[in-house]
C-alpha cells in the first residue's frame, strides 16, 4: 500500500489524469468482428455455451442410443438444464434448450415434445409449487407427456477467488434418461474454465 | 517552467473533483424525507439515466457505487428484479476494480487524496450485496436466482476468511437467507450447513424448529444444529402440515452512518497514526521525523478526514401483524455496527495516509520552488511556484467518503407458520415522524413460502 515515496514529480502524473476522454459507442458483430471473441465476464457468453454444447452433442449424435433413434424415432423430452453454479446464467441455459431440441429433430432422427405443451404440463403438476420444473419428478413428466426418453443435464462450477484473481470452472453434464426405467442410457461432461485475472 | 504547467494541466483535470458525499447527499435527503422517487430520480440524474429500468451508458468512478445505492431505492420501491440486475452489475465492476492493479491511483492518493484510487468495497459491503440480492431473489419467490446468490455469498465468504479472517467473514442474516433458500428448495444438508453458519454468527430463535424439521430428513450435524434441534423438542419436532406455509417477513430500516470529512487535530492524528502497529502500513521512523519538522515549522495544525457521521435513529422496527396477530420479530443485522467496526479497524491507516499525504505535498512545494528558482533566478517566483503546487495538491485533498450509504441501518425477521389461503401482513416502524405502517398480501398454497420484504430507509 505504502510504495511511493515523498517528492514524485507531479508532472509524471499529469498524462494519466488527462488521458481517456473518448466515450462508448453501441457497435454489431459485423463492425467489429472480435466482439465475440473475447471474454466480458466469468459468466458464459455464447461462445463458451456453444463450446460446451458442441463437445456434449457431437458425443450425443455419435451415441449408440441415436444410432437407434434414427430407426425407432422415439418420442423425447428435453427438459432444462439445472443450473447450480454461482453465476446468474439461467437465461443463457434457457435458449441452449431450443438448440438442442433442433438438434434432435434435425440430427438424431427423435420426435421432440414441443416445449409449450411440456410447460403447460409441469405448470399443472406443480400447482402446489408454483409450476416450476422440478428435476426429482422429471420421469413423471415424461410419461405424462408420452416421451419415451428425455434428454436433460446441469451445469455445475467450481468458484474461487484469491486476492489476485477469480476462477470459475464449469462443468456441462448431459444425459438422456429412459422413462420407463429411469436408466441412464447416455452421459457426458464438458469443461470449460473462465477467469478474471491481472 | 515545464513542471508548474503541467501542474496546471493536472490541477485543471482535476478541478471537477469533489467527495462522494456531495454526490449522494441530495439521494439520501430524499430518502429522509420519505421520498423514494425523488431518492430514484436523483441517482438517475448522477447515472446520466431517465428511468430506474435504464443502464447507465459508461462507467465513470462512482458508477458502481451509485448502481449499489439505486439497487436499495429500487428495492425500497419493491422493483427487485431491477434491483438485481444493478446489483449484479455493480458487482461485476466492482469485482474487476478489486482485482485492478491501481498503480496511478496510488501514487495518486500520496500526492492528492485517497479518493482518487479506484474504489475497493469494504468486506462487509461485498457480503450485504448477496444478501440483499437474496432478498430480492427471494421477494418474487425466484428460488434458482436465490439459489446462484447463495452459492456467491459461499465463494465470497471462503475468499474473506482465507483474507481477514473468519470472524470478519461470518455473516448471519446471509447465511440465514441462503440457508432458508435451500430449505425451500429441498435441499436440507446444504440448509442445515447454512443455518448452522447463521448460528454461528448470533443466535436466531427462529431457526430452532426449522432445524428441527429438515434434521429429521438429514444427517447433517453440529453442536450448534444439536442444540437448537433440543430447543425445538426433538427431531422432527414441529412439522409443517399439508395445509400450512411459511411467511418470512424482512424489514428493514434506517440508513447506515456515511462518511464526511473532518478535521481533525493534528496532534489527535498522530495519535491514530502512530497506533498503527502493522509494518506494512505504519509511518517509518523517517516519515514521522519528516512530519514532526513540517508540524513544528507551524505549517500542519488538521488533518482533513473521511470520519464515520453517526445518523440519529430515524425509523426502526416495532412489530410485525399478521392475520390480525403480533408475531415475533428477532434482530438478524445490525450493519450500523458491521459499518462503524470496519471503519474504526481502518481508521488508522487512514490517517497515516492522509498525513503522508501532507508531508507529500510540502515536499513537491519545496522541490517546485526550488527548481522554478534555479530555472529562472527569481526566488520570489520560486517561492510562488512552490506555493501554488502546494495549494493545488491541498485543494485536491478531498477524503474518500465512498461507501453504500443507502444500505439499512438495521434489518429484523419475523418468520410466521400460516394456514394455505391468503394474509394480509402489515410491518409497523416506529420513526422520528411518528408510526409508519406499510401493509402486502402473502399467499400461500401448502407447504408453501413467501418472502415479504418492507424498507423504511431514513
Amino acid at each position: 500500500m505504502r510504495s511511493a515515496s515523498f517528492g514524485v514529480p507531479i508532472t509524471v502524473l499529469a498524462p494519466a489524469f488527462l488521458a481517456s476522454c473518448g466515450g462508448p459507442s453501441y457497435v454489431r458483430d459485423s463492425d467489429k468482428k472480435n466482439i465475440d471473441e473475447y471474454a466480458m465476464s466469468t459468466g458464459l457468453d455464447r461462445r463458451d455455451i456453444d463450446r460446451l454444447y458442441k463437445e456434449n452433442i457431437d458425443k450425443l449424435l455419435a451415441s449408440a442410443i441415436v444410432a437407434q433413434w434414427k430407426k425407432d424415432a422415439p418420442v423425447v423430452a428435453v427438459f432444462p438444464i439445472a443450473n447450480e453454479t454461482s453465476e446468474h446464467v439461467d437465461s443463457q441455459l434457457e435458449a441452449l434448450l431450443s438448440t438442442i431440441e433442433t438438434d434432435l429433430v434435425n440430427s438424431a432422427g427423435a420426435q421432440v415434445v414441443d416445449r409449450d405443451l411440456q410447460k403447460r404440463l409441469i405448470g399443472e403438476v406443480e400447482q402446489q409449487r408454483g409450476g416450476a420444473f422440478d428435476p426429482n419428478n422429471a420421469a413423471q413428466y415424461g410419461k405424462q407427456l408420452g416421451a419415451r426418453f428425455f434428454v436433460t443435464g446441469k451445469l455445475n462450477d467450481s468458484a474461487e477467488r484469491s486476492g489476485e484473481e477469480r476462477r470459475v470452472q464449469y462443468f456441462l453434464f448431459m444425459k438422456v434418461v429412459d422413462v420407463e426405467t429411469g436408466a441412464i442410457r447416455w452421459q457426458n461432461k464438458a469443461e470449460l474454465t473462465k477467469g478474471l485475472v491481472n | 517552467m515545464r513542471s508548474p504547467l503541467l501542474v496546471g494541466a493536472g490541477a485543471l483535470a482535476l478541478a471537477a473533483c469533489s467527495g462522494y458525499e456531495t454526490t449522494v447527499q441530495p439521494i439520501r435527503q430524499s430518502l429522509e424525507r420519505g421520498d423514494r422517487a425523488g431518492a430514484l430520480a436523483g441517482v438517475n440524474a448522477k447515472l446520466g439515466v431517465k428511468s430506474g429500468s435504464q443502464r447507465p451508458a459508461k462507467y465513470e468512478k462512482e458508477t458502481s457505487l451509485l448502481l449499489l445505492e439505486r439497487a436499495m431505492i429500487l428495492q425500497a420501491l419493491g422493483r427487485y428484479q431491477d434491483a438485481s440486475r444493478d446489483l449484479e452489475e455493480a458487482e461485476k465492476h466492482l469485482e474487476l476494480l478489486d482485482l485492478t492493479k491501481d498503480t496511478a491511483g496510488d501514487i495518486g492518493k500520496y500526492l492528492y487524496s485517497d479518493d482518487v484510487t479506484v474504489y475497493k468495497a469494504p468486506a462487509y459491503e461485498k457480503l450485504l450485496l448477496s444478501t440483499e440480492n437474496l432478498v430480492n431473489y427471494l421477494a418474487r419467490g425466484d428460488l434458482g436466482g436465490a439459489r446462484v446468490e447463495a452459492r456467491r455469498l459461499a465463494v465470497m465468504q471462503k475468499y474473506l476468511r482465507d483474507e481477514i479472517g473468519a470472524d470478519k467473514a461470518r455473516f448471519g442474516l446471509g447465511s440465514y437467507l441462503a440457508g432458508f433458500c435451500f430449505e425451500k428448495s429441498g435441499n436440507p444438508d446444504e440448509a442445515l450447513r447454512f443455518y448452522d453458519e447463521a448460528l454461528q454468527a448470533q443466535a436466531y430463535l427462529s431457526l430452532d424448529a426449522p432445524i428441527a424439521r429438515l434434521a429429521a430428513i438429514s444427517s447433517y450435524r453440529t453442536p450448534r444444529i444439536e442444540a437448537a434441534m433440543a430447543r425445538a423438542g426433538g427431531v422432527g419436532a414441529a412439522p409443517l402440515a399439508a395445509d400450512e406455509g411459511e411467511v418470512l417477513v424482512v424489514l428493514q430500516s434506517g440508513l447506515v452512518p456515511r462518511k464526511q470529512p473532518e478535521r481533525i487535530p493534528i496532534g489527535l492524528a498522530f495519535a491514530w497514526a502512530y497506533d498503527v502497529s502493522n509494518p506494512r502500513y505504519a509511518m517509518s521512523p523517517a516519515e514521522r521525523n519528516r512530519a514532526n519538522v513540517i508540524v513544528a515549522k507551524g505549517l500542519l495544525k488538521w488533518v482533513n478526514f473521511p470520519s464515520l457521521k453517526r445518523q440519529p435513529r430515524r425509523a426502526w422496527p416495532a412489530a410485525v401483524i399478521v392475520g390480525g396477530a403480533t408475531r415475533g420479530l428477532e434482530p438478524a443485522l445490525d450493519v450500523s455496527a458491521r459499518v462503524t467496526e470496519a471503519h474504526e479497524a481502518i481508521k488508522g491507516v487512514l490517517m497515516v495516509s492522509a498525513i503522508t499525504r501532507l508531508v507529500a505535498r510540502a515536499v513537491a512545494g519545496e522541490a517546485t520552488g526550488y527548481g522554478v528558482k534555479q530555472a529562472t533566478g527569481d526566488g520570489v517566483i520560486g517561492l510562488l511556484a512552490g506555493l501554488a503546487v502546494e495549494g493545488v495538491m491541498t485543494a485536491k485533498d478531498t477524503p474518500d467518503t465512498r461507501s453504500w450509504t443507502t444500505l439499512p441501518a438495521e434489518v429484523s425477521l419475523a418468520r410466521v407458520r400460516l394456514p394455505v389461503g391468503e394474509h394480509v401482513v402489515e410491518a409497523h416502524f416506529g420513526s422520528a415522524w411518528g408510526p409508519l405502517t406499510h401493509r402486502a398480501n402473502a399467499t400461500l398454497r401448502g407447504r408453501d413460502f413467501q418472502v415479504v420484504a418492507f424498507s423504511e430507509p431514513r
